[in-house]
C-alpha cells in the first residue's frame, strides 16, 4: 500500500487517448517520456496532506477512489473516478492534497502539469478551454453527488449511484446499461453511507425488482425507466 | 431578463466599488480594465437560466441578492443544489457543455453581472497568473460540494443545520468586531431540501440553537450569538 506498487511506465498510443487535444501543441505534450504512471490495485497514487505540485492525472486505465473531504472525514469516499476521467481537480492552486486517491484495480495514469510555473517556455501548458470544461464536468459530478446523499433512503441513494455511473459511461459513448462496477460492496456502502448488509440486501432487492443484475463486478440495469421512476417517487413522497 | 446597465467593453466599470465583493477578484489585468459586459436585474421569482436551455457561453458574478441553483425531475420536484449570493458565481459549471444542467432562481431582488467566456479567455490569455486562478476558484469548488456531500451523507439534522448557518454568515468578523446579521431568504421548505431534511426538522433544529443562545433569528434571516458553540457542533465528525 506505499509507492512501492507504484512506478512510470514509458507513454504509448497518445494519438489513440480521447484527451490528446488536451496536451496537443502544449508544453505538456513536449515533456520527458515516463510521465505515465502504473498504479496497482490498492495503492495510493496521492494522499492526503500530499504535495500537489501542480499535477492533475489522466486515468488512462482503471479507475480509482476518493477518500476524504478534509482531515476529519479521511476514511470517507466522496467520488469514484474512472478511465478517461482526470484525478486532482479538486487540488489545484492548494498545496496539500486534501484527499486520497486510491486504485481500485491495476491502472494507468498520464501526470499531466497543468500550470506554468513548471514550464520556462512562454507555451500554455494545457489546453485552457479544455482545463475548464473538464473542471466543470467535475464539479457537475461532485453536485450530483451531493444531491444523492439528500435522498434519507438507502434504496433512492443506491438507485442514484447507479444512474449516475450510467450516465457517465453514456456519455463516453458506451452502454448505459451494462458496465464494470469497479469497486467492492463495502466501497459503495461507505459511498452512500450505509452499512455494507445494507447494500447487500439492496442489491437482492433491485434484483427482484428488475431493475439490477450483478455478476462478480458486471452490472446490467435491464430497466432504468423503472430505476429513474424509483429515484423520483421516493424524492415526491419525502416533500409531501 | 431585463438589463439595468449596460457596460462598454474596456470601460471602468460603472459600479467598480463592487470589486471587492467580485468572484473574479485579483484575475483582472491592469490594462484591460473590467471583462462585465451588462448587468441585470432581477426581481423576486425571476429565473436568470433554466434547466436544458442552450448555454450562452457567459458567466455570472452575484453582485446582490441571492439565487436558488436547483434541477427539477420530470415530476416538477425541485433538488436544490447551491444558494449563491454576492460574491459567488454562476453558469461556470457548464462550460463545455450544451445545456444547463441546473435552473437559476432570484430568491430577492438580485443584480447579477454577465461576463462572456470569450472575454474573459482573452483576459487569461494575457494573465497567466490568472487563469491559474480561475483554474482554482472552479477547483475550489468541487472540494466545497465533497465536503457537503460528506455533511450529508451520514451527519446529524442539527450538523447540517451548524453547517449551514455557519456557510451563510460567512467568515467570522475580526477580533473585536460583531457578528453581522446574515440573511435567509430562502424558505424552511428550501433549506430542508437543500439539507436533505424535513421543514419541521428545519425549524426545530432552529428553535433548539435559540433556545441555547447560539442564534437570534429573524424574519428571513439571522444573527450568530454563538459561533464556537455552532462551529464545535459543525466539525464533529
Amino acid at each position: 500500500m506505499n509507492s512501492a506498487t507504484i512506478h512510470t511506465v514509458e507513454r504509448a498510443q497518445c494519438e489513440r487517448c480521447v484527451h490528446y487535444h488536451l496536451c496537443q501543441g502544449t508544453a505538456a505534450a513536449d515533456q520527458i517520456p515516463g510521465q505515465r504512471i502504473r498504479v496497482e490495485r490498492h495503492a495510493s497514487l496521492y494522499r492526503l496532506d500530499d504535495p500537489v505540485g501542480n499535477n492533475i492525472y489522466s486515468i488512462r486505465s482503471g479507475s480509482f477512489k476518493i477518500l476524504g473531504a478534509g482531515a476529519e472525514q479521511r476514511d470517507r469516499i466522496v467520488d469514484f473516478v474512472l478511465a478517461p476521467e482526470f484525478l486532482g481537480l479538486n487540488a489545484l492552486g492548494q498545496e496539500l492534497h486534501g484527499s486520497s486517491a486510491v486504485a481500485l484495480e491495476d491502472s494507468e495514469v498520464c501526470r499531466i502539469t497543468w500550470n506554468r510555473l513548471a514550464f520556462k517556455g512562454r507555451r500554455q501548458p494545457l489546453q485552457r478551454a479544455g482545463l475548464h470544461a473538464l473542471l466543470a464536468a467535475a464539479l457537475r459530478r461532485a453536485q450530483q453527488h451531493a444531491l444523492m446523499a439528500r435522498n434519507t433512503q438507502a434504496g433512492q441513494r443506491l438507485a442514484g449511484l447507479l444512474l449516475a455511473l450510467s450516465e457517465r459511461h453514456a456519455a463516453k459513448g458506451y452502454s448505459a446499461s451494462q458496465f464494470r462496477l469497479p469497486m467492492p460492496r463495502a466501497d459503495i456502502a461507505n459511498f452512500l453511507g450505509v452499512t455494507a448488509e445494507c447494500v447487500s440486501r439492496l442489491i437482492v432487492q433491485f434484483r427482484q425488482q428488475g431493475l439490477l443484475e450483478l455478476r462478480r463486478r458486471d452490472a446490467l440495469l435491464p430497466d432504468l425507466p423503472a430505476l429513474r421512476a424509483l429515484l423520483r417517487e421516493c424524492t415526491a413522497s419525502k416533500a409531501a | 431578463m431585463p438589463p439595468l446597465l449596460r457596460h462598454r467593453p474596456g470601460a471602468p466599470h460603472p459600479a467598480a466599488p463592487d470589486c471587492h465583493s467580485c468572484a473574479l477578484q485579483g484575475f483582472c489585468p491592469a490594462d484591460g480594465g473590467c471583462p462585465v459586459e451588462r448587468r441585470y436585474r432581477l426581481a423576486k421569482g425571476d429565473h436568470l437560466f433554466h434547466m436544458d436551455d442552450a448555454v450562452r457561453p457567459c458567466i455570472y458574478l452575484v453582485r446582490s441578492g441571492c439565487l436558488k441553483l436547483y434541477q427539477l425531475n420530470q415530476d416538477g420536484v425541485q433538488r436544490i443544489i447551491d444558494f449563491p449570493g454576492p460574491g459567488r458565481w454562476l453558469g461556470a459549471d457548464d462550460i463545455g457543455a450544451p445545456r444547463r444542467h441546473a435552473c437559476a432562481l432570484a430568491l430577492n431582488a438580485c443584480e447579477v453581472d454577465a461576463v462572456p467566456y470569450g472575454r474573459l479567455m482573452a483576459m487569461l490569455e494575457r494573465q497567466p497568473r490568472s487563469a491559474e486562478l480561475f483554474g482554482h476558484m472552479l477547483s475550489r469548488d468541487i472540494a466545497r460540494q465533497q465536503r457537503l456531500l460528506a455533511i450529508l451523507r451520514s451527519s446529524p439534522a442539527e450538523r447540517r443545520v451548524a453547517h449551514f448557518l455557519l456557510d451563510r454568515a460567512g467568515p467570522a468578523p475580526a477580533a473585536g468586531r460583531a457578528e453581522a446579521p446574515a440573511i435567509l431568504p430562502m424558505s424552511r421548505q428550501d433549506i430542508g431540501d437543500y439539507l436533505g431534511l424535513t421543514p419541521s426538522t428545519v425549524s426545530r433544529v432552529l428553535s433548539a440553537f435559540r433556545q441555547r443562545g447560539w442564534v437570534a433569528l429573524r424574519l428571513r434571516g439571522f444573527l450568530l450569538l454563538a459561533r464556537d458553540s455552532i462551529a464545535q457542533l459543525a466539525n464533529l465528525t
